[in-house]
C-alpha cells in the first residue's frame, strides 16, 4: 500500500502553498494501531495511484504538482489480504492557514485494494467519523482520539 | 444483446439498426459493456513521455510547466508556458514528433490580470469512469475532475444540411450515419444527471445540424423530463429561416435559446449562413425565442467583423441575447507558418473589439470565466446547497454585458464596480463560512447593493422605477433562474469561449472543464477532450453506435446527400428582412450577385437559381 506526503508551492492558476501528510493505521479487533513502511521518492509509475487518492479526494493532481515547486514522497506499507486500513490524510493550507482532514478506509485484497469509505472535498459532513466508525467496525471515540492525535 | 456487440479489427462496435428500437435497460447494458471497449488504450492510442521536459531561451519567462498531447500521435508530454514579448505562449517536444511551439494567450498582462480571479472547483463524488489512467485518457468524467459540469452538450445527429470544407463530423464526410434513438437519448441524459452533489442545469442539443431531425421535440421534451431546466439549441438557422412554424414548436417543447453560427456580417466574411439569418431572426422574433450568436473567430478570416457583429446584435437586441465569439480551435494538422494565419486568442479578440467599437467596449470591461464564483460562493453559503460555480480556467473563456443607448455602447462595468461587488461578496460569505447569521449577510448585502452600483451611468431602461436595483435585490434574495433571465432580457451578454486544439491543449485547462459531451456509452467527456483528441472520443463513440449509410438509406427511404441544403440566393437576397437586417452594418447594394455565388459556393454550399 502506498502512502503520499507532498509539500507543494505554486502560483498557476492559484496560488497555492500546502503540506500534505498521509497517516495509515490498522484496524483489527476494533483497535486502531499506526502503520509505518518504507519511504522513497516519487515516480512516474506512481501517478495514477497518486491521482487515484489524492487527486480525487483532495484534488491536488499530478497537473497541480508539475505547475509549481514540489516534494513528493511514498511511503509503501506491506500488508497482509484481508487487512483494513484507515488513511487520513491531513493538508495543510499556508496561505490560509486552514487545516482539512480526509478519511479513507481500505480493505485490501489478493488482487489490489477495495476503497470501503472515502472522504471528499465536495462534501462537509460532522456525521464523518460515525460513518467510519460503521464501515469499519471500530468505536468513534478511538477514532476521535486518532484524528486528535494527528 | 451481447450479440449486438461485434470486433471488427480490434474495433468495438454495435449494430445500430439493430439497436434502434431497444428499451432503455438494453440500451443501458449495452453501454455499460461498450464503455470499456471503447476507452483510450495506454501504449496503443498514446504513449506517455513526461521525462522530457522542454527548455526555455533566453528572453523567455517561465510561467509554468502543464501537460498537453502531441498533435500528431497523441502522446502525453510534459509542456512548457512561458512568457515573451508580451505574450503567453506554450512549448512542447514530442521524442517521436519533435518541437510544437503555438499563442497560448495573446496578452501577458492579461494572462496576470484574470489568473487572479481563478476559483478552484470542488470536483464532482459522483463520477461515471474509475481513474485508470492519466488525464486527458481516462475522461468520463473521471474522479479526479476539477470542476462539476455546468452545460451538457448531446449530439442528436452527425447529419448536416451543410457540408463546410474545414468540418469533419458530418455523416456523408465520416461515412457513416450518428443518430441516437430518443431512448438512447434518454439514458444518456440520465447519465449526465448522475453527478452529484452539483448536477448539471443546461442541456445544449447540438450536431452536426440537430433540426433536420423530426422528432427534435421529442428530444427536448425528454431533456425537461430528466431535470435540464434551460436547454439551447445549437444549430446553423437554415431550416429555422424557412419553416416558421419550427421556432414555435421548439419554443413550446422547452428550448430556452437558440445557439446560432454567425460568423460575420457579409458574405465574404459568413458564407455559412450570411443569407438565411435574417430570415431565421424573423422567425425567432415570432416564436419570442432569443437567440446568442456564435462567431468563431479565425485571423485573417473574420477578426475584422468582430466590432460589425457586435452591432449587428445591438440592432437586433430585441431578439439577439448575446454574442458568444469563440477564437478558433484549429482542426486536424496544420504547419506553423498556416496556422499563424488563422491564430487568434482571447485577448486578440478583445484587443481587436475595443479598436472597432473605437474604445466603447475597451479590454478592462471584460472579466474572465470564474469571476462570476464569488456569485455562487455567496448564494452557496446563504443557502448552505452547493451551487453552480464556474471553475473552469480562466484562459478558456471571458464575458461582459452591454447595453445601447443612443447609440453609445455602454459596458456593465461602467457603472457597476465589479471588482469591488465580488470582493464585497467573497468577504460576506467567508463570514457566514465562519459562522455569521445567513439573514444578517444577505441582508447586508441587500442594503448596501446600491454603494456598488452608479445609477447616473446606467442606461436609462435600467434607471426606470429602480428596475436595476429589483433585478439585483432579486437575484440575491431569490437565486433564481426567473431572476437571472430578467437580467439577461435587458441586456446583450458578449463572451468569449476560446476551445483548445492539439497545438495550445493544456491538461490544466481540460481538467476543470465545465462544459461536457455526453456520449452514446454513458461517459461524460469535458468538450477539449471530446474534440481534440476527437478520435479517441468523439468520432471512435459515435463510430462505435453508427449505422452503415447503407442502413440508414434502407431504414428511412432517404440518403444522408439528400439532406445537403442548395441555396437560392437571389431569392434571399431580395427579400425585405435581408435589406432591414443588415442595413446601417454593411453597404448590400455594393456587394455583385457574382460575389455572392462565389462566396457560397467557395465554402461548399451549392447556389441555385430557382
Amino acid at each position: 500500500m502506498k502512502c503520499f506526503s507532498l509539500e507543494l508551492k505554486r502560483k498557476d492558476p492559484t496560488p497555492l502553498d500546502v503540506k500534505l501528510t498521509t497517516s495509515a493505521f490498522l484496524v483489527k479487533n476494533g483497535e486502531i494501531v499506526k502503520l509505518t513502511g518504507i519511504s522513497r521518492e516519487f515516480q512516474e509509475a506512481d501517478i495514477i495511484d497518486f491521482e487515484r487518492e489524492i487527486g480525487s479526494v483532495v484534488g491536488i493532481t499530478y497537473n497541480d504538482v508539475v505547475h509549481g515547486e514540489a516534494s513528493v514522497k511514498v511511503e509503501d506499507i506491506e500488508l497482509h489480504p484481508r487487512a483494513r486500513v484507515v488513511k487520513v490524510l491531513e493538508v495543510e493550507e499556508r496561505l490560509t492557514r486552514r487545516k482539512t482532514r480526509y478519511f479513507i478506509a481500505v480493505e485490501v485484497l489478493e488482487s489490489g485494494e477495495r476503497v470501503i469509505y472515502s472522504s471528499h472535498r465536495a462534501v462537509k459532513s460532522s456525521s464523518e467519523l460515525q460513518a467510519l466508525s460503521k464501515h469499519l467496525g471500530v468505536r468513534e471515540k478511538a477514532l476521535k482520539v486518532l484524528a486528535n492525535q494527528i | 444483446m451481447s450479440r449486438q456487440i461485434l470486433r471488427r479489427d480490434e474495433e468495438a462496435r454495435v449494430n445500430y439498426a439493430e439497436l434502434r428500437n431497444a428499451s432503455f435497460d438494453e440500451l443501458k447494458s449495452v453501454a455499460e459493456k461498450m464503455r470499456p471497449l471503447l476507452m483510450p488504450k495506454p501504449g496503443v492510442d498514446y504513449r506517455v513521455y513526461l521525462s522530457v521536459k522542454p527548455s526555455l531561451a533566453e528572453g523567455e519567462e517561465l510561467v509554468t510547466y502543464t501537460q498537453s498531447a502531441c498533435p500528431e500521435c497523441y502522446s502525453l508530454l510534459t509542456a512548457v508556458i512561458f512568457k515573451r514579448d508580451g505574450k503567453v505562449w506554450i512549448r512542447k517536444v514530442c521524442p517521436e514528433h519533435g518541437e510544437f511551439e503555438e499563442l497560448y494567450f495573446g496578452d501577458a498582462d492579461m494572462y496576470e490580470r484574470y489568473r487572479r480571479y481563478q476559483v478552484e472547483g470542488k470536483g464532482n463524488v459522483v463520477t461515471h469512469v474509475p481513474l485508470t489512467a492519466l488525464c486527458p485518457y481516462n475522461c468520463g468524467v473521471c474522479p479526479r475532475h476539477k470542476s462539476h459540469a455546468a452545460l451538457i452538450n448531446i449530439v442528436a445527429t452527425n447529419r448536416c444540411d451543410l457540408s463546410c470544407y474545414y468540418c469533419f463530423f458530418f455523416a456523408t464526410k465520416s461515412g457513416f450515419v450518428y443518430e441516437p434513438s430518443l431512448e438512447h437519448i434518454r439514458y444518456m441524459l440520465r447519465q449526465a444527471r448522475l453527478t452529484e452533489p452539483v448536477k448539471a442545469p443546461a442541456l445544449q442539443i447540438t450536431g452536426g445540424e440537430p433540426t433536420l431531425r423530426d422528432d427534435l421535440v421529442d428530444i427536448i421534451r425528454i431533456a425537461r423530463e430528466e431535470g435540464f431546466t434551460h436547454v439551447q439549441l445549437n444549430t446553423n438557422g437554415i431550416r429555422l429561416a424557412f419553416d416558421p412554424e419550427l421556432a414555435v414548436r421548439v419554443r413550446q417543447a422547452g428550448v430556452n435559446v437558440v445557439y446560432m453560427s454567425f460568423d460575420g456580417v457579409s458574405p465574404y466574411t459568413n458564407p455559412k449562413n450570411h443569407w438565411e439569418v435574417p430570415y431565421a431572426l424573423d422567425n425567432l422574433r415570432k416564436a419570442h425565442l432569443g437567440v446568442v450568436l456564435v462567431p468563431t473567430v479565425i485571423k485573417n478570416y473574420n477578426l475584422t467583423d468582430v466590432g460589425k457583429i457586435i452591432k449587428f446584435g445591438l440592432k437586433h437586441n430585441d431578439i439577439v441575447r448575446g454574442v458568444n465569439f469563440q477564437p478558433v480551435s484549429i482542426t486536424g494538422r496544420m504547419p506553423r507558418k498556416e496556422r499563424e494565419k488563422e491564430r487568434v486568442t482571447i485577448p486578440d479578440v478583445i484587443a481587436e473589439i475595443e479598436k472597432q467599437t473605437d474604445g466603447q467596449i475597451r479590454k478592462e470591461d471584460w472579466y474572465p470565466v470564474p469571476s462570476v464564483a464569488a456569485i455562487s460562493r455567496f448564494v452557496e453559503a446563504v443557502t448552505g446547497k452547493p451551487q453552480i460555480t464556474f471553475t473552469t480556467h480562466f484562459a478558456c473563456g471571458a464575458a461582459t454585458y452591454v447595453w445601447q443607448e443612443n447609440g453609445e455602447i455602454i459596458p456593465i462595468t461602467r457603472f457597476i464596480h465589479v471588482d469591488e461587488f465580488l470582493s464585497f461578496l467573497n468577504e460576506k460569505a467567508e463570514e457566514i463560512e465562519k459562522g455569521k447569521s445567513r439573514k444578517l449577510a444577505l441582508l447586508e448585502v441587500v442594503l448596501k447593493l446600491r454603494r456598488f452600483v452608479d445609477l447616473d451611468k446606467a442606461p436609462r431602461r435600467l434607471k426606470e422605477r429602480g428596475k436595476l436595483s429589483k433585478m439585483l435585490v432579486d437575484i440575491f434574495l431569490k437565486h433564481d433562474y426567473k431572476s437571472l433571465g430578467e437580467f439577461h432580457y435587458s441586456t446583450l451578454f458578449l463572451g468569449m469561449m476560446h476551445f483548445q486544439d492539439l497545438y495550445n491543449h493544456d491538461v490544466a485547462r481540460v481538467s476543470r472543464c465545465d462544459i461536457h459531451y455526453v456520449m452514446p456509452d454513458g461517459r461524460q467527456v469535458p468538450f477539449c477532450s471530446f474534440n481534440v483528441i476527437q478520435e479517441l472520443y468523439r468520432e471512435r463513440a459515435q463510430r462505435a453506435f453508427s449505422y452503415t449509410l447503407k442502413d440508414w438509406e434502407k431504414i428511412t427511404g432517404r440518403s444522408v446527400f439528400e439532406d445537403h441544403y442548395k441555396r437560392n440566393i437571389r431569392k434571399l437576397i431580395a427579400g425585405e428582412a435581408y435589406r432591414r437586417h443588415y442595413e446601417g452594418i454593411i453597404d448590400i447594394d455594393s456587394i455583385p450577385y457574382e460575389d455572392h455565388v462565389t462566396a457560397s459556393k467557395r465554402f461548399g454550399i451549392p447556389v441555385v437559381e430557382e
